[in-house]
């Protein structure tokens, strides 16, 4: 068979070298210019008990998903793999472990409930990693060699990444891992000969890898990060591990703190001293940040958080993804507290949306959460980010010297952004409180204080609309159907859109980061333009589709999926055509 | 009561389609070592040749399993049995029980000491694995060489000289016959052949096949050097029935089965080409071959392990067109 | 009720606002007259004025609390944050901008009770940061509930058949969480007050001030009479590099041990950041 786009799954338990598989793939991939996305899913368990699975799709065309099906799974563990099976594609194929050691009963036995429509393919891949590992390892190349056989693939592409990834193992590493590679390739050579192809055009420029928690941090750090504190929380830990890496290098210091609400306690203070600042965390670290969030909106010290979502509530689905965390981003906390909500829905918005959270948190003293989510943080992908740095950027409103001489720190303002000092600075000084407070920071419980700080506290989330980037209408503008949807969904609902206009249905699309504040108008405008408005999205509630009703007055078809995995775009395309019927009706 | 069925060929594929037509509550597995649905191996020159499509091929659907209800499991061996637990071993480890099985494996060419180095070089024509791989090779081939004995080589031999390849044929005997009696054939089938442009070489054998610029280079017995673009050879056709070792199950070159197709242990049946019968009027077994006979085995075995009792009579000889002339072919030895 | 007439607070007041610490006075204090912290605030002006620290420099950073108005009552900048989470807000300050002064004041519910979790991980991370823990054994700002240093029995509001936990002590906690400088003070002596807090302010590395600071109205068990009976100072002996034997002395309850427990000079977070740093230079 011929394909111009493939999706595999390498599917085993952790240590069997999954997630390096996926890693190589990537880097092979985007090398020789094709386009690539890979989502690891893994159990919360570290080693020999939790499943681990890495899917891998890449093609000669941009992705926006990870698609529907699967034509080729990896069994590396029989058992793991037996609930995969639903995922391969009609015609699909199987690659499975013919030496494994000890008897397996039938049940458990991944090739016993392979479909007779499925084409499985057995190949000693313990034995051939034996063989050219000594050891255990090395089991994920054999499997590799035998992909690249199977799909007609350059052996050198993988080659040559399994030297750049296993470089700092040493010479007896690579060499080993390419043998074992090789020999997967060779058996594939001798023992299924009719391979297919896969085609592509050669002479394809490299691609650059990000994921969106290495874009996160790589904005924020281009972008004049110089303070982070958090505390490991899956799966937003990696964004800490390149602050710490890499902030002492920019002069600045990354901290690991006790807990979530050490963390962004000690990110408000860099801030009040002057300096950018964030943390990232999941669900249950933002749960126990809220009350830091309200001292931000108080005292209305910036602040920028990240919240890559994971399954909630409580400690809920640690390493699967949802999108459950928009109303605790929106609403969590006491009082009228507001703040600004983001949500990216590619690594390129990751990049670039950071920056524009800090430029909006500092400007307009806000707290600034910024929702990713576990599949749009993990996954690796190939990507053309616009990079912007300037590590010296400043959006503070400074006070002018007529101002310094009788500071007030809360001073009622048009746009209700106050002027702000920093300590270290000659010119005035400042106390400010989480208590409600005059225009000098002074605690004031008066009733006309407490109307006119929440007022101006409010006033200011009108001026930041004039400065968020417009959102972006997709698809066809004449069509009846619209959708809305937020964060990492988005990609799904492309390819959704695609699948239904291939079926000659049309449909338009409103995508804008910013869920709160948004810009009105060009929604209301959206909204009136469709006679059918469907919003997808990764929880049971219907939580951003709740906002846009209230907001709106819309009465949109809602898809809810309290998701494990992201959301296959067949679903969206099935509602789309089930809308497009009724308007027919 | 758990039937599995060794062998997805038309004799195992009867036999699963019998016993489901007795008794639909029974459950089928069928395992097969070929990674295709089943398919008319007779036919496989046909599509060799582009006289039939791929879908002509197909044997039984899936569709078709379905409606039945049997269980196919491709692309699978069978590494051993164990009469005595009643569970065969997969190559993969995995531990099958049955309550009745059938062997229906079929015979393999396969490859001497001498040549088996040189596998990798040489072409088999027997699956339809073999015939795609074939049938993408072909377009570039001009010069091939045949060795090997059989009605399947004669097979080969004319479908490579139908479309229009120089066909060198290479045998151990004095003359090409094939095995076959001589008054399966109309004439004389040395003579006929080369008189069709084949060349023949006799009282020759291969001894090994290296890659060289342009295709192959061919050593011989005799020190004789030959080039050609492909190689088939086989040093001999037998029952596929490796994995009965170590079993007590009774065979001289096939399995040894009774009239009523049971083999010498209990509850273990076998049809089609991987067993030898016993044959009334040679008064001694044999291995009978040709599709009427794989259907009538796989029938009569289906039957009998379903709890009836019918015995299996020979099928009339099967009759090949042979480059127009007809030839017949019964058993082979 | 009160130790101190109202007068004499607003003769004391005003002789503050003539006093050479009138530089880093700011709005008036809002105790109740009689009040512990009003020492503490008047070490930290004496200090501040001592150590010549620029307003500018100078971050007090605050719980909840009655300890928690610091900083409003002094001029510099002023973090008046969250019960509990002084700490962690003040590390963020110093490590961000090590140039700046920081201190860190609170109570005793904020330090070791609600944010008990900070205090520890501070002081083994030896931040560069004074903290100033107001102990006066009773939440005073809610209006008399027991608090973490209450001692065993006592009755309040929401212990009203006396207090069942044994207290803490915040001095041998901040002995055994690894502080760098632990000293224990009483509100009485205010020239001892005002010359550890200055110490603690220069010392490099974390630094922990213990000021025993009674609540007038509402701690009828730990008052300045219980605690002038039982407070003596530390004996002229002591070696303040010896820990164990400091926490011993710490334990203490008869008597009440007050003076400078333990002093180490070793490399402070911001030298070890500053040597990370220089290594990445290289």
């Amino acid at each position: 068979m011929k394909y111009s786009e493939i999706t595999i799954r390498f599917c085993g338990i952790a240590g069997d070298g999954i997630v390096a598989s996926g890693k190589i793939f990537a880097g092979a991939c985007a090398n020789i210019g094709l386009h690539v996305m890979v989502n690891n899913i893994y159990s919360a368990e570290i080693r020999g008990m939790g499943k681990s699975s890495a899917t891998i799709r890449f093609s000669t065309s941009k992705l926006y998903s990870m698609g529907d099906g699967l034509d080729l799974l990896v069994g590396m563990e029989a058992k793991e793999s037996i609930i995969d099976l639903r995922d391969v594609k009609e015609e699909g194929n199987v690659f499975y472990d013919t030496s494994t050691i000890g008897d397996v009963e039938e049940e458990d036995s991944l090739v016993s409930h392979i479909t007779p429509e499925m084409q499985g393919h057995g190949l000693p891949i313990q034995k051939l990693a034996n063989e050219a590992t000594g050891t255990n390892q090395g089991k994920n190349l054999v499997t590799i060699g035998a992909i690249c056989y199977f799909y007609s693939l350059p052996p050198e592409m993988f080659v040559d990444q399994i030297r750049s990834v296993f470089a700092h193992k040493g010479e007896h590493v690579i060499d080993v891992n390419i043998k074992a590679f090789n020999l997967g390739y060779e058996y594939f050579k001798e023992h299924y000969p009719l391979n297919n192809q896969f085609e592509f055009d050669k002479t394809s420029e490299p691609m650059a890898l990000t994921s969106g928690n290495d874009a996160i941090a790589k904005g924020a750090l281009d972008c004049g990060l110089k303070f982070y504190a958090g505390y490991p929380i899956t799966p937003a830990t990696k964004i800490m591990e390149i602050a710490a890496k890499e902030l002492p290098k920019l002069g600045g210091w990354t901290l690991q703190m006790e807990d979530e609400i050490a963390a962004i306690g000690a990110v408000l203070g860099a801030w009040f001293a002057g300096k950018r600042a964030m943390t990232a965390t999941s669900g249950p670290g933002l749960s126990l940040m809220c009350e830091m969030i309200n001292l931000s909106v108080m005292a209305e010290i910036p602040t920028v958080i990240v919240n890559v979502q994971r399954g909630g509530p409580s400690t809920g689905l640690p390493t699967k993804v949802e999108q459950g965390d928009l109303n605790i981003a929106l609403y969590g906390g006491a009082g009228d507290s507001p703040r600004v909500v983001m949500a990216p829905t590619d690594s390129e918005e990751c990049y670039s949306g950071i920056q524009l959270a800090f430029d909006i948190a500092e400007k307009y003293q806000t707290p600034v959460i910024f929702l990713s989510d576990l599949f749009l943080g993990q996954r690796i992908e190939t990507v053309t980010i616009k990079e912007n740095i300037d590590r010296d950027r400043c959006t503070r409103k400074k006070p002018t010297s007529e101002q310094l001489e009788d500071f007030q720190r809360y001073q009622i303002t048009d746009d209700g952004v106050s002027p702000l000092i920093v300590p270290g600075k000659p010119g005035a000084v400042f106390s400010t409180t989480g208590l409600e407070h005059s225009i000098k920071g002074n605690p004031n419980y008066e009733e006309e204080v407490h109307s006119m700080m929440t007022a101006k506290r409010f006033r200011k989330f009108e001026s930041i609309v004039e400065d968020l980037p417009h959102a972006v209408i997709l698809g066809d503008e004449t069509a009846d159907i619209g959708i809305a949807g937020w964060g990492s969904t988005i990609g799904s609902i492309l390819e959704g859109m695609e699948l239904a206009r291939e079926q000659g249905v049309k449909t338009k699309l409103i995508k804008s980061i910013m869920i709160h504040p948004q810009r009105e108008n060009l929604f209301r405008k959206f909204f009136a333009s469709c006679k059918k408005i469907i919003v997808p999205e990764m929880n049971y509630q219907g939580q951003y589709a709740a906002l846009l009703k209230s907001r709106y007055g819309i009465k949109p078809i809602e898809i809810h999926i309290p998701a494990v995995n992201p959301v296959s775009p067949l679903k969206i395309a099935q509602k789309i055509m089930e809308a497009n019927s009724e308007l027919s009706q | 009561m758990k039937h599995v069925i060794i062998g997805a060929g038309v004799a195992g594929i009867t036999a699963a389609r019998t016993i489901k037509e007795l008794n639909s509550n029974a459950e089928v597995v069928v395992i097969g070592d070929e990674l295709f649905l089943p398919y008319k191996r007779y036919l496989l020159t046909e599509f060799l040749c582009d006289s039939i499509q791929r879908d002509d091929l197909l044997f039984f659907s899936i569709k078709k399993l379905n409606e039945l209800g049997v269980k196919l499991r491709k692309g699978e061996y069978v590494k051993s049995i164990e009469p005595s637990e009643k569970v065969i071993k997969l190559h993969h480890n995995e531990v099958v029980h049955y309550d009745k099985l059938l062997i229906a494996t079929g015979g393999r060419p396969g490859l001497g000491l001498v040549l088996r180095p040189f596998k990798k070089h040489i072409h088999f024509y027997y699956s339809l694995y073999d015939t795609l791989i074939l049938k993408e090779k072909l377009p570039e081939v001009h010069k091939c060489i045949v060795f090997g004995d059989g009605v399947s080589c004669l097979d080969l031999i004319c479908v490579l000289h139908n479309l229009g390849k120089r066909v060198t044929y290479i045998t151990r005997g004095e003359r090409a016959t094939f095995g076959l009696e001589e008054d399966d054939f109309e004439g004389d089938l040395h003579e006929f052949l080369e008189e069709k442009g084949i060349e023949i070489i006799t009282e020759e054998q291969i001894v090994s096949v290296e890659e060289s610029d342009q295709g192959y280079k061919v050593e011989t017995i005799q020190q004789k050097t030959l080039t050609t673009d492909i190689v088939f050879a086989w040093d001999f056709y037998k029952p596929n029935i490796s994995f009965i070792e170590g079993s007590a199950i009774e065979k001289k070159l096939g399995i040894l089965v009774n009239t009523r197709l049971e083999t010498s242990e209990k509850d273990i049946y076998s049809a089609g080409d991987c067993v030898e019968i016993y044959h009334p009027s040679i008064k001694g077994y044999w291995i009978n071959f040709g599709l009427p006979n794989a259907l009538e085995q796989g029938r009569v075995a289906g039957s009998n392990m379903s709890g009836q009792n019918e015995e299996y009579k020979t099928q009339e000889a099967i009759v090949f067109n042979l480059m127009g002339t007809s030839l017949k072919a019964r058993w082979w030895r | 009720m009160s130790f101190l007439s109202k007068q004499s607070v607003i003769d004391g007041l005003n002789k503050a606002k003539a006093s050479k610490t009138k530089e880093w006075r700011d709005n008036l204090p809002t105790w109740c007259p009689g009040c512990g912290h009003f020492t503490g605030l008047h070490g930290l002006y004496e200090a501040a004025e001592k150590l010549k620290i620029p307003p500018k420099d100078f971050v007090v950073v605050s719980g909840i609390g009655c300890s928690g108005r610091f900083p409003f009552f002094i001029k510099g900048f002023g973090l008046h944050g969250l019960h509990g989470r002084a700490i962690p807000i003040a590390t963020g300050i110093k490590v961000a901008s090590p140039e700046l002064t920081v201190v860190v004041v609170g109570g005793d519910g904020d330090g070791v009770g609600i944010g008990g979790g900070h205090f520890p991980h501070a002081a083994r991370s030896n931040f560069n940061l004074t903290y100033i823990l107001l102990d006066n054994s009773i939440y005073g700002l809610t209006k008399g509930q027991v608090s973490p240093t209450s001692p065993m029995g006592m009755k309040s509001g929401t212990s009203p058949y006396g207090n069942i936990a044994r207290p803490l002590n915040p001095t041998t906690l901040a002995l055994a969480y690894g502080a760098t400088f632990v000293a224990r003070t009483f509100s009485r002596e205010r020239d001892m007050v005002s010359e550890l807090i200055t110490r603690a302010i220069q010392h490099k590395g974390f630094s922990f001030v213990h000021d025993l600071s009674p609540c007038v109205v509402f701690n009828k068990d730990v008052t300045y009479n219980s605690l002038n009976d039982v407070t003596v100072k530390l004996p002229d002996e002591h070696d303040t590099l010896n820990r164990s034997n400091a926490m011993s002395l710490a334990e203490s309850t008869e008597p009440v041990y007050q003076g400078l427990f333990f002093k180490e000079e070793i490399p402070s977070f911001d030298d070890h950041v500053k040597q990370v740093k220089d290594g990445l230079e290289d």
